[in-house]
Formats: C-alpha cells, sequence, structure tokens
C-alpha cells in the first residue's frame, strides 16, 4: 500500500511559494471560522477570493415539490457565510488566464472533478472553468494541486479583478493585428493580488481582443478592454492597443466606451493600475447594484474619468514589472507540435465533412488549423477532459484553450491530422458538429446550481439543442449561424444581452401558481466585441420557448431580404411586430388546463421561486482593513501551529510577520503605495500611528507597538519555545491593538485592549 | 485502508430500458420520501454528456446515478467525506445503499420498461489518488479490504476480479464478477443485519 501523508508535504515543492502561502492562509480561515473566530461576511468575502462559491440550497433549505424542507447537515450551526450553511455543496471557480491550458493541468482537473466534485467539469462564458458540489472542507488541497500545475482560483470570485479573458484565436488569427496572449497573461499576473486591486466595490473583468471586427474577445461588454492594433511612430510599426473601460451586462448593461485611442505596449499595465486605483477609491461601496466602475464612468463622464485616471497614472511609483515581460514577448507563444500537412483528398464520411465545415477554422499559419470541441451546455467528464488531455499530448502540445462560447480548442492542429483528431474525439463523444452554430447554445448554471437562478436556462438549452440538432441538415442556411445564449435570471451570465436570440429567466405569477418564464430578447450583436445590446420584447412561459424559436425563426427565413442578417430583419420588423410574434405564446393557461406549464424543464416540481437565496456574485463589502487584518490573524494562527509542531524558528518567523501585516493593514488605511517590506511598513507605521501617539493603548500607551520594534530591531536567529511562545502572546495583542486603533480612528465603539 | 471517496456500480441488464426522462422524477421523489440512504439534496441532469454521469441524486454524503459510464448504463452509489474514513465500512454502506436503491427501480410503478439489473457484476472505484492509485499493487490492496464484503454478497459463489482500467491516472476500479447473478431481494436480505 502507498504510503498516505497530505497533499500539502507532497506538493510542497511544487507550488510557488506565494501561492503556498495564500492557501495556507486559507485554509488557516477555514479552522479559524470553525473556532468562531471570523466574522461570517469577512469569511465570505475571504472565501470568495478564492473561488470558493455558494450554491442553490446552501441556506440549509429547498421546496421540494411539497414544502419547503431542512437540509439537516451534521455541521449544526456553523455556517461559511450569512446564511450559508458549512456542510452545504458550493461551487469551485478555477481562473483560467485567456483560457489556456496543457495536457498536465487537464489530467489533474479531471482528478479534481472525479475526487471533489461530481466527476464533471463545466466551462463558463469567461472561460474559467468551474466544479460543482464541492465541500469547502476539500478546498485548500484542491487549490494545492491546481497551483502545482500552475493554476490558482486566487480571486476568481468576490470584489476583484476576475479572470482575463482573450480571443481563442489570438496568435493564429487571420484578421488580427497581434497576438494578444502575452499581454493578457502578464496582465492576469501583474493583478493578481495586487495591493490596488483589493479595496473595490464589486468586480473587475478584464478582455482583450485582437480585432475590432470579430466577436473576438467581446471588449465592450467588460470593465476594461483592450483591442489590439499597430502605429507607425517615428518610422517604426509599433503595437498599441485601444481601452475601453465601463462596459458590463447585469441588470443594467453599458456598452464600454473608448478611454484611450493609443496605449502602447508598455503603458497597459499601469495604466489598469490606475484605472484600478481610482475605482477603488471612488467606486460606490455600500450600494452594491450601483458599485460596477460602469457606474463611476456613468457619474463622472468619460472626460473626468480620464483625468482622473491620467492623474493617478503620472503620480503612481514606478514598479518595474510595468514592462519586464516586454522581453518574453518577442519569443512567441508555443507553437505547433508537429510540422504542417495539408488534408489529401481521400473521401471521407458525412459526419467528417460537417465537421470539418463547422468545428475547424483555418490558420493564417498555413497547413494547421484550430478544432473547437463542441462541449454540450460546457460540461464534460473526467473521462472526456482526458481523452482531451491525450489528444493534447499527441497532436497540438501546449495549445488548448477554454473559450467564452463554453467550448474548448485545440489550436496548431496540422491539416493532415484533422481525420485523426476527428476518430478521437469521436471515441470520447465529442465530435459534434456545429460549433459556434445555432446548436451551440451557451447558458449559465440557472437553477441548476446558482442561488439567483428564476429559470432553469441549462435545461432549456438543452431542449432547444436537442430540436435544432434533430432538424439541424433542414436547417436554412440563415438559421444555422444564429447565436442563442441563455440567462437563468437578469444577470446575465448566460450573455443573452449579445446574442441573436437570447432568453432571461423570470417568474409570473397566474392566480395562485408561478409560472416560469423566459424573457425573449432581441437586437443584440456578438459580433464587433459585442457590438450591441438587445432588448426584451416580452416574455414567454419557460416550455412555449422552443415554439416560439420555431415561430421566429420559419418567419426570418421567410422574410428576410437577399444577404439580411437576423438583427436586420429584427430592426426593418420592428419590436412592435415582433411582440405580435410572441402574444399568442404569452397567454397562460389555467393550471388545471395546462399544468405542464408550471413547470421548468427537466423538474417536475411545481414551480416556484421559494428556493433562491441571496447571491455572491457582487461579493461581500468588507473593508480593506478588514482583509488585510485578517490575513494578520490568520498569520498568527499558523504561528501557533508551528509553535504546536516544535518548530520555533518558524513560529517566531510567523509571529513577528502577523505583526507587519497588521501594521501594514494599518498603514494601508490612509497610504495605499505603502511597499511592502519590513522597513518600510515599520517606519510608516512609527511615523504616521506611533510618533502621532495615535495607536497608543489608553492604558498601556505604546505598550504593544514596542513589542513590533522591539522584534523588528532583534534578529533571532535561533529561538526557544519560550521566546516563540512569547512573540505569538505579543502578536496577537498587537493585533488587537490595531483593531483597537482603526476602531478609535473610524468611529466604531471600543472597550480597549484587556490586559 | 482509509479513503475520502469511493463508488460501486450496478449494471443494468438491458441497456436500452432506461429512461433519463423517467428517473429525474424518480429520484425528486426519492428526496420527497427519503426512499434511500444519507442526506438528498438535489437531482442534476447530465444526460445531454457522452457516458456521462446520467441522472444524479446529489447527497451530502452519497451520491446515487444512473450512470452510462463505459456506455454501460447502471446505478452508481459513491460514498464521499471530506475526512479519510475505513474502506471496509464504508463499502458495506454503499453497498448496501446500492442494493436498495436497485431495487426500488426494479420495483418502481412509474418506469414504463422494464428496469432489471445484473447483480452478478459489480465496478468497485477508490477516488482518493493520495492513498490508492491506479496500479495492479494497489488494486490487490483494495481487494484484500473489501473482499469479505463480496464473499458476503455472493454466499460463496467463485469471484473473480481484475483492473478495471488500463489507464494509470484513472482511479484504482476493480471489476468484481461472480459466477452467479443473485435476485436483489436476496442480496438486500444478506446485508440486513448489519
Amino acid at each position: 500500500m502507498e504510503k498516505s501523508t497530505n497533499w500539502k508535504t507532497i506538493l510542497q515543492d511544487d507550488m510557488p511559494d506565494q501561492w503556498a502561502n495564500e492557501i495556507d492562509h486559507f485554509e488557516a480561515q477555514i479552522e479559524r471560522k470553525r473556532q468562531g473566530a471570523v466574522a461570517d461576511k469577512v469569511f465570505a468575502e475571504t472565501r470568495l477570493r478564492r473561488g470558493v462559491y455558494g450554491q442553490r440550497y446552501d441556506n440549509g433549505k429547498r421546496h421540494d415539490g411539497t414544502e419547503t424542507r431542512d437540509l439537516v447537515f451534521p455541521c449544526g450551526d456553523l455556517t461559511k457565510g450569512p446564511e450559508t450553511v458549512w456542510d452545504a455543496p458550493g461551487m469551485q471557480r478555477i481562473k483560467i488566464p485567456f483560457g489556456g491550458l496543457n495536457a498536465v493541468q487537464m489530467d489533474v482537473l479531471a482528478d479534481l472533478a472525479e475526487e471533489y466534485s461530481d466527476a464533471v467539469l463545466h466551462v463558463t462564458t469567461r472561460q474559467d472553468l468551474q466544479l460543482h458540489y464541492v465541500h469547502i472542507d476539500d478546498t485548500p488541497d484542491l487549490m494545492r494541486r491546481l497551483a502545482a500545475v500552475g493554476i490558482t482560483t486566487q480571486e476568481a470570485c468576490g470584489n476583484s479583478v476576475r479572470n482575463v479573458t482573450a480571443c481563442v484565436l489570438a496568435g493564429v488569427c487571420q484578421e488580427e493585428s497581434f497576438d494578444v496572449t502575452p499581454y493578457s497573461r502578464a496582465m492576469s499576473a501583474f493583478l493578481l493580488g495586487h495591493p490596488d486591486c483589493q479595496d473595490f466595490g464589486r468586480k473587475f473583468k478584464i478582455a482583450f481582443s485582437g480585432c475590432r471586427e470579430e466577436a473576438c474577445g467581446l471588449v465592450r461588454m467588460h470593465d476594461l478592454g483592450f483591442i489590439a492594433q499597430k502605429r507607425v511612430i517615428n518610422g517604426a510599426e509599433q503595437r498599441g492597443f485601444e481601452a475601453y473601460v465601463g462596459g458590463g451586462l447585469g441588470a443594467v448593461p453599458r456598452q464600454a466606451k473608448l478611454m484611450e485611442e493609443w496605449v502602447s505596449e508598455a503603458d497597459i499595465l499601469p495604466l489598469a493600475q490606475a484605472i484600478c486605483r481610482v475605482f477603488a477609491r471612488m467606486g460606490e461601496k455600500r450600494v452594491r447594484s450601483r458599485a460596477r466602475i460602469k457606474f463611476l464612468v456613468d457619474k463622472l463622464g468619460m472626460d473626468e474619468f480620464q483625468k482622473l485616471v491620467r492623474e493617478e497614472r503620472s503620480s503612481m511609483p514606478h514598479d518595474s514589472a510595468w514592462t519586464d515581460y516586454l522581453e518574453g514577448v518577442s519569443s512567441g507563444e508555443p507553437g505547433p507540435l508537429k510540422g504542417a500537412g495539408s488534408l489529401n483528398g481521400e473521401p471521407r464520411s458525412e459526419s467528417f465533412s460537417q465537421w470539418l465545415m463547422t468545428n475547424v477554422y483555418t490558420q493564417r499559419q498555413s497547413g494547421y488549423g484550430v478544432v473547437t470541441v463542441h462541449l454540450p451546455l460546457g460540461d464534460l467528464s473526467s473521462f472526456q477532459m482526458r481523452g482531451l488531455s491525450d489528444i493534447a499530448r499527441k497532436y497540438v502540445g501546449d495549445n488548448v484553450r477554454t473559450t467564452v462560447e463554453q467550448n474548448i480548442v485545440f489550436r496548431w492542429v496540422c491539416e493532415s491530422d484533422y481525420p485523426d483528431v476527428f476518430q478521437a474525439l469521436d471515441a470520447i463523444g465529442l465530435s459534434d458538429p456545429g460549433a459556434g452554430t445555432v446548436v451551440d447554445i451557451t447558458a449559465c448554471p440557472g437553477t441548476d446550481t446558482c442561488k439567483l437562478g428564476i429559470s432553469a436556462s441549462r435545461g432549456l438549452a438543452g431542449q432547444l439543442r436537442t430540436q435544432l440538432a434533430a432538424k439541424n441538415e433542414f436547417l436554412d442556411d440563415a438559421i444555422k449561424n444564429l447565436k442563442i445564449k441563455i440567462s437563468g435570471c437578469f444577470n446575465s451570465c448566460g450573455q443573452h444581452h449579445i446574442s441573436d436570440l437570447g432568453f432571461y429567466g423570470a417568474s409570473r405569477k397566474v392566480g395562485v401558481h408561478s409560472v416560469p418564464h423566459f424573457q425573449v430578447v432581441i437586437g443584440g450583436k456578438w459580433k464587433d466585441n459585442a457590438g450591441s445590446y438587445g432588448l426584451a420584447v416580452g416574455s414567454v412561459p419557460s416550455k412555449t420557448v422552443p415554439k416560439v424559436v420555431d415561430v421566429v425563426t420559419e418567419r426570418f427565413v421567410q422574410e428576410r431580404q437577399k444577404g439580411e442578417v437576423f438583427q436586420d430583419w429584427v430592426g426593418r420588423v420592428g419590436k412592435k411586430e415582433f411582440r405580435a410574434m410572441l402574444e399568442p405564446f404569452m397567454k397562460v393557461p389555467a393550471y388545471d388546463d395546462d399544468p405542464e406549464l408550471y413547470t421548468d424543464w427537466n423538474d417536475p416540481r411545481e414551480f416556484s421561486t421559494r428556493d433562491m437565496g441571496v447571491g455572491e456574485c457582487a461579493g461581500e463589502i468588507v473593508s480593506l482593513f478588514s482583509m488585510e487584518i485578517t490575513k494578520a490573524e490568520s498569520e498568527a494562527f499558523e504561528a501557533q501551529l508551528s509553535l504546536d509542531d516544535g518548530d520555533w524558528k518558524q513560529a517566531d518567523k510567523r509571529a513577528y510577520q502577523a505583526m507587519l501585516l497588521s501594521a501594514r493593514a494599518l498603514v494601508r488605511t490612509e497610504f495605499l503605495d505603502l511597499p511592502n517590506d519590513p522597513q518600510s511598513i515599520v517606519d510608516e507605521f512609527h511615523t504616521r500611528f506611533y510618533a502621532t501617539e495615535r495607536f497608543f493603548d489608553k492604558y498601556a500607551g505604546p505598550k504593544f507597538a514596542d513589542y513590533l520594534f522591539a522584534r523588528h530591531e532583534s534578529s533571532r536567529k535561533d529561538p526557544d519555545r519560550d521566546s516563540a511562545h512569547t512573540l505569538i502572546e505579543e502578536s496577537l495583542l498587537f493585533i488587537e491593538a490595531t483593531h483597537a486603533c482603526e476602531n478609535r480612528l473610524t468611529g466604531a465603539a471600543t472597550g480597549g485592549v484587556q490586559l | 485502508m482509509k479513503v475520502k471517496c469511493a463508488a460501486l456500480k450496478f449494471y443494468l441488464e438491458d441497456s436500452e430500458t432506461v429512461s433519463t426522462a423517467e428517473i429525474i422524477p424518480l429520484f425528486h421523489r426519492w428526496i420527497q420520501n427519503k426512499s434511500v440512504d444519507g442526506l438528498l439534496i438535489d437531482v442534476a441532469d447530465y444526460s445531454h454528456m457522452h457516458q456521462g454521469p446520467g441522472v444524479m441524486l446529489m447527497g451530502h454524503d452519497i451520491d446515487y446515478s444512473i450512470d452510462f459510464g463505459e456506455g454501460r448504463p447502471g446505478l452508481s452509489c459513491k460514498m464521499k467525506g471530506t475526512t479519510p474514513s475505513d474502506l471496509g465500512d464504508g463499502l458495506e454502506r454503499i453497498l448496501k445503499a446500492a442494493l436498495v436503491a436497485c431495487q426500488k427501480l426494479e420495483q418502481d410503478e412509474h418506469l414504463t420498461a422494464n428496469v432489471q439489473f445484473h447483480t452478478g457484476e459489480v465496478l468497485l472505484s477508490v477516488y482518493d489518488r493520495l492513498s490508492v492509485s491506479n496500479s495492479s499493487e494497489s488494486v490487490d490492496d483494495v481487494w484484500a479490504q473489501v473482499q469479505g464484503h463480496f464473499s458476503r454478497l455472493y454466499q460463496g459463489a467463485d469471484v473473480d476480479f481484475q483492473v478495471a482500467f488500463e489507464d494509470p491516472r484513472a482511479a484504482c476500479s476493480i471489476r468484481i464478477q461472480a459466477e452467479s447473478s443473485p435476485s436483489l431481494s436476496e442480496c438486500v436480505s444478506r446485508f440486513a443485519n448489519s
């Protein structure tokens, strides 16, 4: 029998130190929450920033079709956030910057899905991966196993910089200005855990596109987006970007506005940092529905916002990381695993031909293509993921990406390998044609797992997919290329605003019963980087949507003029006429006449919205100080564990670090740019809080601050148990004194430190 | 041997008999009526996936699914915990739970087809790579831990076991085959008093 130890020990040399420490901190926070030492809101935001998200029914209640029943979990009253039961299964979001994956990572993801989830991996509309039904106690090891292969979940949720997305064709596209991959990678790494990104009122999403015309990175629906362009400056061609800011979907969608027509490649990171600083300083913090940056841009106006950002940019201390990565840009991204080849003229099966037509994009590099693996509803099994990793190893190497259409692509596939790749995909049930067509429907999790879901977006997507695939060969070409996107509620995680035909979940009361509905959204545009947003024209019962799609598409085929696309036809027909098309479906028969309409897709329970909970998309509004002092407390806790393990040196080091983190948290309430080295922290703390006596306790005076100074000035090469123990006690008192000081300064009631 | 997660699967006699559209309401009824072992939470529909988990009845400590893995539908029952527990004890629990679930499926009057399980073959998978990898050594060790339960299930009939999947990345899985295929009621009764 193999020796069982633990993942932390096994993987300690494989994880980046900083990531390993962050995960240790998170694990310590879990333990402290168990002990009641962390407030619900602080812990909720802490776990959200690690990608640990809530899931439907995690308040411990579920309507089973007859009544709402308690789910009696063994944890009792223990919670992991406001009204969120500890043992309730949750979702783990995993950031995949620009969607880039390699075979080793894919194998690990498959293992994690089997061991901690339901053996299903889900690709999201922002190139993340998600695992559902995960227990919070499993998350530290899950994160370690990811970290060991270069994946982090840090800031996958919560009020933070989310996954940085990019066009999946970057580097191989026929239309792009240049490959945006290295820039999106650098942006992701630079802002990950960045001190200037820790005090947002809401999330912040960034995207990169290689061109303006295609859908590409969907820049115009992002908080911050970059579109690549080249300019000749002083006779030399230079790389730069258009920068757009203030976009977003959600209940109040906004298109991002052009903020800078030209940002040189050397300036994109500092520009993003400056925007983040302005957003952190001036963005709404209390009213979460107005806290995205789009509202700040609205409020200030673009000119004023731009002025503030430029001022911020000019005042920021220089950071070599702004341009260090540029040295690696010229060396390029991973190229082909195999030499170029062409598809020979041998006769092929009809299924291969169909797949070739819809799922393969010809790269600008002769002899290669991009193969899209069409994942139904964005799902794939652990078994299929391993099959895909085998294909990656054999045909493309590290050239795999997740897509915003919830698919996976293989780039740099040699044309002569197309038949073999098709066969390999067929063997694992992933050779369906229709990628990017009307059958390739995007849907958010909806009522399947989301706390905010109103209607069954995945159920509807599955139904439409089955219906359309069955008659795909008979569909008019004008219909085949339509985009259908579905959200379970108005929050638009399914991106319904930017589709030809969009749907979002709603509920309507008919007598004493509720009926699941979907609002029908038309007029959106996928191309031009999410070029326009559609509007809802009417809501129809969920179960009638497939008929609605039939009626609308048939009429489009009948009435379209030569070359007319769906969006233009909608514009020509007009919303009034479009609504008239829906009206026959909008009348809901009485419950007794058609009870089927009173249920949702794949759910026999009579429909109700009673299972909806409080969403966690917005994160918790927790002050920067609260988040940072929590890290100090966690470090002090770790120091105690080291003491228990007999590692005096580590215990001493961690207790000292806890005091530094605590002092830093306090200093950063008024000096955000505090350098993160011990001397700077101590100096600034001394100047601002010691010399001014603001830190002094009513009874103990400077005593607690002196603990920090004493340890800082001593070297303590060989601490013994007693000295380490004493320092831990001092660090705990110092942290308490820091809390008390912050309370005094912010006007909160405090009883001082107990001596 | 302590592990966090393990699953058993009993295969259907006729793979054509199961309709996922009928399984979804059936699993919802099981939640309403607390028909099977474990704290039952919700039903997840993965019937759109090729050879995937089909329809799952998600629980806190046990998941049930009409699983389509290997292209062979069957009932899968998975125990899961956040801390490792004894494989033998856990297996006994999910063996009983799976047998009861299979029996309920065979007897359910709402299912239009005649669902029947083949009890003479079981797939056992251990999803805990920290403790058990997919090697012949591990398979022998796992078998040593669980053999007694299968002897009890098959009451002295010859039982054979083999590595189920050659891929070293796969979870350690054992295919257990007996020369006899006792009825489900017999199987259930053999574990009734534990």
